[in-house]
C-alpha cells in the first residue's frame, strides 16, 4: 500500500450557500436550492427550474476589471473555491509551495453571453434577415471585445487561478461532465502519490444556467419538463428528470506524511478510483452510462482501494432523477452490493443542489468528508415516502447517524462515461 | 491511491492515424512532411472571401467526402468536422495496430482525446434577435429544437471521445481534455500514465479540432495572434523566422494506439517506439501571453525528461510547439536553451505547423505521430519557410530540408493559450 493521499483544504459553492458550513446545515435541515430561473426570461422553455448560485462575482472576489471581464460564473466559482482551499490548507503563504502545486479541474461547457456577440450579428444582417458574412468579416466582428475569445476557452478559468495563486505544477482541464471531475481527482491523487507535486488541487465546476445550458440539457433529455415543484427526485418511482445546478468545489490533496508534518490532522483519504464507458442505449450516443459500465467503475474503485463491496458504508450516487439514469445506476448498485443486507446506504445530493455536472462529484466529495467527520448522512431530498426504487438503502426522512467510514462517490456523463471514487476515514 | 501494480509498466506506440490538410494516410502525409510539401492553401470555406484570415490548413473536400462515406451514420447525426476527424484518425490507428478489441478485455481499453470546443454559430443567435436588437429568450425557449446539428447546444466537448469509444467498442476509461493548445499532448500523457499505472492495457489517444468556421476565423484575429497573409498561403506560417507573422489555423486529428509493452509483444505487434516520460506545467504569468522567459515551457520539458529517468543530453530531437508567433517561438527557444544548456546546440528542432497549420487543441496529435516516425525511422522533416532566421531563435531548426540522423529519444511540445504546457518523451524501442 502506498501512502494515503488526504484532503487538507476544501471549499465549495452551491445554490444553498456560498460556503460549506451553511450548505451542510441546509442539507441536514432538508432544504433545497432549486427554484425558478431568474437570471433570464425562461418562460418559453419547457423546464423553468434550476439551482442557481448568487453572490459570487468580481466584487465579492475583489477582482480587477481586466481579469473579470473575461470571466463568467464558472470562473468566479473556481477562483473562489481554489483560493479558499489553498488558504484553508495554509499553503498560500508560501510562494515555493504554490509553485510546487498542481491543479486538475473539470470544467463544464463554456457558453457565450448573448451580449458578447449580438451586436456584431445584428449589424451584419442583410435585408432578408440572414447574415451578410462580408459585413461581418470586413468590419462588424471588430465590435466583439478583443479578449472575448479567451473567455470561451475551457481552460482559462484554471489558468486565471494559476496566475493569481502562483501555481506552476502539473495540470489538466477535463470536460464537461461528472465523470471528468472524478478523473480530475484521480489524476490529482496519482500526481501526489507519484511525487509529481507535493500538493495538487482538484476541482470541478458546472455550467452557468443560461439559455444555452438549458437548451443543451433539454436536447440531451436530462431535464424534467413535467414538474414545476420539486422537479428533481432521485430514485423516486415517480421521478421525471433532473434540473441544472450551478456551483462547484475544489479540494487540496497532499500526502498524509506531509500534511502531518505541517500539523494538519486530515480526516479522510482518496483511496480508489474507477472509470468505464458503455452507453445505456448503444444506438444512441446521448444516453448515459449502462448499468454494466457503472458497476465496473464502482467495482474498480472498491478493488483498487483494497476493499470489498460490503465494506462500503455509503454510496453517494450520481442519482440525477432521470428515469433511465437512476434505473441503470440502481441496477448497478443493487448488483454490486447484493447479498449485503443493505448495510450500505445510498444518498443523492441532486434533489437539493441540482445537477452540477462537472462540479457535482467534487461537491459530493467535500460533503462525504463532512459526513465522515460528523458521522451524519443527510436525508435524500424529498425521499420521505415509500416510493423509492432503492428501498431501505436510500437515506430518507431524517439525517442518519451512521458513522460512515468508507464512501463511494459516483459521477457520470450523459454520454456513456461512468466514474467512481472511494473516500475513506483515516 | 493504492495501486495493484507496484512497478510502472512500459508503454509502446503500436498504431498511428491522422486526418489533416496533408491527407488521410499516415505514410503519404509523412512523405509530404519529409519532402516539405505544405497542406496550407487559400481558404475555401463558403462565403468567407472577406475573412481576414485566408491562409489555412483545411482538410480537402475529397478527403472530407471519404471520411463521411466511411462513417455515414455519425456524419448524418452529428456532422461536426472535429468529431468525424477523430473517428477517422482513431479508426486508422486501431487498424494500423492490428489490435483486435474482440480478443482483448474491452474494459481495459480506453480513449483519451483532446477536443476543441463545439461551434459557436452566429445562426444560433440571428433568428432570435428581437426588433429592439436584443435576444428573444422566450421565443428561443419555444424554438430551441430548431438548432442546427453542429450547434454548441447539441454537442458537448466530449462528443469525439464518446463516438470513438462507441465505434471501436472500447469500454475502459474515457476522457476529454480541454486545455487549449496543450490538450492533445496532455491527453497522450495521461493515457500513457493510465497504462503505466495498470488501469488499462490499451488507450486510443490524441486529439481533434476544427475552428474553420465564421467565429473560428476571427477568433485569433481578435487576439492579435492570427496570420492575415493573403499571398502565398503555403509560405504564411514561418516558425522561428524573422518575418513570422502569427499562427495559421489548421484542422484535423491525430490519434495513436498506446499499448502496454508485454501485451504488444505477446501479440507480435509492430512497435514504432516507446513512450517514456511526460510532464506538464503552468506559466502562472498572465493569461493573455506566454511567459517571455519560457519558464513554464522549460519546466514541462524538464519534468518529462525527469519522469523518464533520463538526462537532457540523451534527447536528440524536439518537435517544437513552434506556432510562428513572435512570442511563442522566442520563449520556446529560450526554454529549450535553459533546459538543455550546452546540449541545446546539438539538438535538432523543428515545427510541423507550416505543414498542417496549427491544429489547436488537436495539434499534439499529428505532431506526436511525426515525432514517433522520426524516432522509428531516424529521419526528421524540415521546418518550412525558415529563410530569414531570427537572431534570437538560434537553434538548429532543420531549415534546409529533411535530415537523417540517429533519433534515440525525442520530445513533442504543446503549449496552450492561458499558460498550460505539456511535453511528452518518446524513445527508440528496445525489448
Amino acid at each position: 500500500m502506498s501512502e494515503p493521499v488526504v484532503i487538507t483544504g476544501r471549499s465549495l459553492a452551491t445554490a444553498l450557500s456560498r460556503g460549506l458550513d451553511e450548505t451542510w446545515a441546509s442539507l441536514l435541515d432538508g432544504r433545497s436550492g432549486i427554484g425558478a430561473i431568474e437570471g433570464f426570461d425562461a418562460s418559453g422553455f419547457p423546464c423553468q427550474s434550476a439551482a442557481c448560485v448568487s453572490g459570487i462575482d468580481e466584487q465579492s472576489l475583489d477582482l480587477p476589471r481586466r481579469e473579470s471581464r473575461i470571466m463568467d460564473l464558472h470562473s468566479f466559482i473556481l477562483m473562489k473555491c481554489a483560493t479558499e482551499a489553498m488558504a484553508e490548507s495554509g499553503l498560500q503563504q508560501h510562494e515555493d509551495a504554490a509553485a510546487d502545486t498542481g491543479f486538475f479541474a473539470a470544467i463544464g461547457m463554456v457558453d457565450y453571453r448573448q451580449e458578447d456577440l449580438i451586436g456584431a450579428v445584428s449589424a451584419s444582417r442583410d435585408e432578408q434577415g440572414g447574415i451578410d458574412y462580408d459585413k461581418f468579416y470586413e468590419q462588424n466582428f471588430r465590435d466583439i471585445f478583443p479578449l472575448w475569445p479567451l473567455s470561451m476557452l475551457n481552460n482559462i478559468a484554471l489558468c486565471q487561478v494559476a496566475v493569481r495563486l502562483g501555481l506552476r505544477g502539473e495540470n489538466t482541464v477535463f470536460s464537461p461532465h461528472g465523470d471528468s471531475a472524478i478523473q480530475a481527482v484521480a489524476e490529482a491523487a496519482a500526481t501526489v502519490e507519484e511525487g509529481g507535486n507535493s500538493a495538487v488541487l482538484a476541482g470541478g465546476v458546472g455550467e452557468k444556467v443560461s439559455e444555452s445550458s438549458l437548451a443543451r440539457g433539454l436536447l440531451h433529455g436530462m431535464l424534467n419538463t413535467r414538474d414545476r415543484v420539486d422537479p428533481c427526485r432521485p430514485f423516486s418511482t415517480d421521478r421525471a428528470g433532473g434540473v441544472l445546478g450551478e456551483g462547484g468545489g475544489v479540494v487540496l490533496l497532499e500526502s498524509r506524511t506531509r500534511a502531518e508534518a505541517r500539523g494538519i490532522a486530515a480526516t479522510a483519504a482518496v483511496s480508489g478510483y474507477g472509470a468505464a464507458f458503455g452507453l445505456a442505449d448503444p444506438a444512441d450516443a446521448t444516453t448515459g452510462p449502462s448499468a454494466d459500465a457503472i458497476r465496473r467503475a464502482m467495482g474498480l474503485a472498491v478493488e483498487r482501494a483494497g476493499r470489498r463491496p460490503e465494506e462500503v458504508d455509503l454510496v453517494i450516487a450520481h442519482g440525477d432523477g432521470t428515469p433511465e439514469g437512476d434505473r441503470q445506476e440502481w441496477e448497478a448498485i443493487s448488483g454490486l452490493f447484493s447479498g449485503v443486507d443493505s448495510k450500505t446506504r445510498l444518498y443523492s445530493s441532486k434533489g437539493a443542489l441540482g445537477n452540477l455536472l462537472g462540479g457535482a462529484p467534487i461537491v459530493d466529495l467535500i460533503l462525504a468528508e463532512r459526513m465522515i467527520r460528523t458521522g451524519l448522512i443527510p436525508a435524500t431530498y424529498l425521499a420521505d415516502d415509500a416510493d423509492s426504487i432503492a428501498g431501505s438503502m436510500l437515506v430518507r426522512g431524517q439525517p442518519l447517524e451512521a458513522r460512515p467510514r468508507v464512501i463511494l462517490i459516483n459521477g457520470f456523463s450523459y454520454e456513456g462515461q461512468a466514474g467512481s471514487l472511494l473516500l475513506e476515514a483515516l | 491511491m493504492s495501486r495493484i501494480m507496484g512497478e510502472k509498466r512500459r508503454v509502446v506506440v503500436t498504431g498511428l492515424g491522422m486526418a489533416t490538410p496533408l491527407g488521410l494516410s499516415v505514410s503519404e502525409s509523412w512523405d509530404k512532411a519529409l519532402k516539405g510539401i505544405s497542406g496550407i492553401r487559400s481558404l475555401r470555406y463558403p462565403a468567407a472571401e472577406k475573412s481576414p484570415v485566408q491562409a489555412v490548413g483545411e482538410v480537402s473536400e475529397d478527403d472530407w467526402d471519404q471520411i463521411a462515406g466511411r462513417f455515414p451514420d455519425e456524419a448524418v447525426v452529428h456532422g461536426e468536422r472535429r468529431t468525424l476527424f477523430a473517428l477517422w484518425a482513431a479508426r486508422s490507428a486501431l487498424d494500423d495496430s492490428a489490435f483486435a478489441v474482440s480478443k482483448a478485455d474491452p474494459g481495459r481499453c480506453g480513449v483519451m482525446l483532446a477536443a476543441g470546443a463545439p461551434i459557436n454559430r452566429l445562426e444560433d443567435i440571428n433568428p432570435w434577435i428581437n426588433p429592439e436588437g436584443g435576444f428573444d429568450y422566450p421565443r428561443f425557449g419555444r424554438e430551441y429544437t430548431q438548432l442546427h446539428r453542429e450547434s454548441i447546444m447539441r454537442n458537448n466537448t466530449h462528443r469525439p471521445s464518446v463516438l470513438v469509444a462507441a465505434h471501436c467498442g472500447l469500454g475502459g476509461p474515457n476522457g476529454t481534455i480541454s486545455s487549449a493548445c496543450a490538450s492533445a499532448t496532455q491527453a497522450l500523457g495521461l493515457a500513457f500514465r493510465n497504462i503505466q499505472r495498470g488501469e488499462s492495457d490499451m488507450m486510443l489517444a490524441g486529439g481533434a479540432d476544427s475552428m474553420i468556421n465564421p467565429v473560428g476565423l476571427i477568433f485569433f484575429v481578435l487576439l492579435g495572434a492570427a496570420n492575415t497573409t493573403r499571398e502565398n498561403p503555403s509560405g504564411a506560417c514561418r516558425p522561428f523566422d524573422r518575418k513570422r507573422a502569427g499562427l495559421v489555423m489548421g484542422e484535423g486529428a491525430g490519434a495513436v494506439v498506446l499499448e502496454e509493452e508485454s501485451h504488444a509483444r505477446k501479440r507480435g505487434a509492430r512497435i514504432y517506439a516507446e513512450v517514456v516520460g511526460y510532464g506538464s506545467s503552468m506559466d502562472a504569468h498572465q493569461v493573455t501571453a506566454p511567459d517571455p522567459k519560457g519558464v513554464g515551457a522549460a519546466r514541462s520539458m524538464a519534468a518529462a525528461v525527469s519522469d523518464a529517468g533520463m538526462d537532457p543530453g540523451e534527447i536528440d530531437y524536439i518537435n517544437a510547439h513552434g506556432t510562428g508567433t513572435k512570442l511563442n517561438d522566442m520563449a520556446e527557444t529560450l526554454a529549450i536553451r535553459n533546459t538543455f544548456g550546452e546540449q541545446a546546440d546539438r539538438l535538432v528542432v523543428n515545427s510541423s505547423k507550416p505543414l498542417t497549420g496549427h491544429l489547436l487543441a488537436a495539434s499534439g496529435g499529428p505532431e506526436f505521430v511525426f515525432t514517433t516516425l522520426s524516432v522509428h525511422q531516424d529521419r526528421v522533416h524540415p521546418t518550412l519557410n525558415l529563410t530569414n532566421p531570427d537572431r534570437k531563435c538560434d537553434l538548429d531548426y532543420v531549415s534546409e530540408g529533411q535530415r537523417s540522423l540517429s533519433v534515440g529519444a525525442a520530445i513533442s511540445n504543446s503549449f496552450g493559450f492561458g499558460g498550460q504546457n505539456a511535453s511528452i518523451l518518446i524513445k527508440k524501442y528496445q525489448s
